[in-house]
């Protein structure tokens, strides 16, 4: 079985500051900073980037194993998907 | 009728509004009027706001309309209805309380409610005028912003705004309009600046807040003028005050954190003013100051702001 893509939540907006990306919340009035890496996990997954591949893309371009950026990648979407900021 | 120019927005109001000067020409057009009759009745979802802050209402009652309207309540029972965005404003107050108690609402919070509900970005500070360009002085409650605009009002810079900083988008450039020929203080402020609470007047006869006239030899500008900075008071420090520059992210987060009556609004002037700051952070500096605990450097404090300036003139943002 294949897993629908992620998507930002219905009521979130997502604004790029610099290298990173700012959050909003808009049902909550809640604003979240995502900072680099954050940022660019967010772009590739609301992009359509499936989780494995953001995982292969994330250890080629920062200086990770392919298991500390599972981990982290993982631990992200849980904390996202927990709050509604991306939904599938 | 009495009328008025504050945060750039033309006032009209049947009662004479304390701490404003009136024109002496009447407006053609009015942006906002303000009525002392009996507040219309409101059709309404009740929100309970659990701020400890004076300046926040108890309740905010917001009606089902479009434009919604918002009826604010305030702890001593002073009561403001803004319709139409809050083109319209009736207010009333108990026998507790004075015109001075409702006008001390009325240019504090709900007038930047009232900017914000019109799409004017408003921050949570003050506004001093370096070299022709308006410096906002941002920070949460206590942080010192207005002692900090008393100290360079005392050094002959003129002051823009006391707790409001309206910033209006003029051919891409931010501009910041000014407010009124006050400064308002709390008595342990005031007796750290001038030596005495008593030395400044009351704000209001129910009040032990103090304010700085700024018509009696301190300069007040209405202006507006370009914005060139914003200082974010920070942690007070036991050394000498330093300045530190903020990345655009952070500065970012800092200015949403510092915006007025942040609680309250709706989700498309919410969408709006995150573009405006991100757009805000883009051209102009923002820093955090660190005072000294030590109260006489706050004039080191003061000198350290016009390097601010530096990068705007070089035309750099955060």
């Amino acid at each position: 079985m294949t897993d629908r893509p992620w998507r930002a939540g219905q009521s979130v907006i997502a604004k790029a500051v610099g290298d990173e990306t700012i959050l909003l919340d808009l049902d909550r009035g809640i604003y979240y900073g995502l900072d680099e890496v954050g940022a660019r996990i967010w772009q590739l997954i609301t992009g359509g980037t499936s989780a494995e591949a953001v995982i292969e893309r994330v250890t080629a371009e920062y200086d990770v194993t392919r298991e500390e950026a599972a981990n982290d990648i993982a631990q992200l979407l849980a904390e996202l998907s927990d709050r509604g900021l991306l939904v599938r | 009728m009495y009328d008025y120019l504050v945060y750039g927005l033309r006032l009209r109001s049947g009662i004479p509004i304390s701490g404003l000067e009136p024109l002496l020409t009447p407006h053609v057009e009015v942006d906002c009027e303000v009525h002392t009759e009996e507040i219309p009745p409101v059709g309404a979802i009740t929100l309970t706001t659990d701020s400890a802050d004076a300046d926040d209402p108890v309740t905010i009652h917001r009606g089902e309309g479009d434009p919604a309207d918002h009826l604010l309540v305030y702890r001593d029972g002073t009561r403001f209805l803004l319709r139409d965005h809050g083109r319209q404003i009736w207010t009333s107050w108990t026998e507790e309380s004075t015109p001075q108690d409702m006008a001390t609402y009325l240019l504090g919070p709900v007038l930047a409610f009232v900017l914000r509900l019109g799409g004017t970005l408003s921050l949570h500070g003050s506004a001093v005028v370096i070299d022709g360009f308006a410096i906002a002085i941002v920070g949460p409650s206590g942080a010192g912003k207005s002692t900090t605009a008393s100290a360079f009002a005392d050094r002959g810079v003129p002051v823009m705004s006391d707790d409001v900083v309206p910033i209006v988008w003029r051919q891409q450039v931010p501009a910041v309009f000014g407010g009124y020929p006050r400064i308002r203080l709390w008595p342990d402020a005031a007796e750290a600046l001038y030596g005495s609470a008593d030395a400044l007047p009351l704000l209001t006869p129910t009040w032990q807040k103090r304010f700085v006239d700024l018509r009696s030899g301190r300069c007040f500008d209405p202006g507006p003028h370009r914005l060139g900075g914003v200082v974010l008071l920070g942690e007070r420090t036991d050394g000498p005050p330093r300045l530190e520059m903020l990345d655009a992210p952070d500065a970012a987060m800092q200015l949403i954190a510092n915006t007025s009556m942040a609680l309250h609004i709706d989700r498309e002037v919410r969408r709006d003013e995150l573009e405006q700051i991100v757009d805000l952070v883009s051209v102009v500096p923002v820093a955090r100051l660190h005072a000294s605990h030590d109260i006489s450097r706050i004039g080191e404090a003061c000198g350290l702001v016009p390097r601010l300036l530096e990068l705007t003139a070089a035309g750099t943002g955060t």
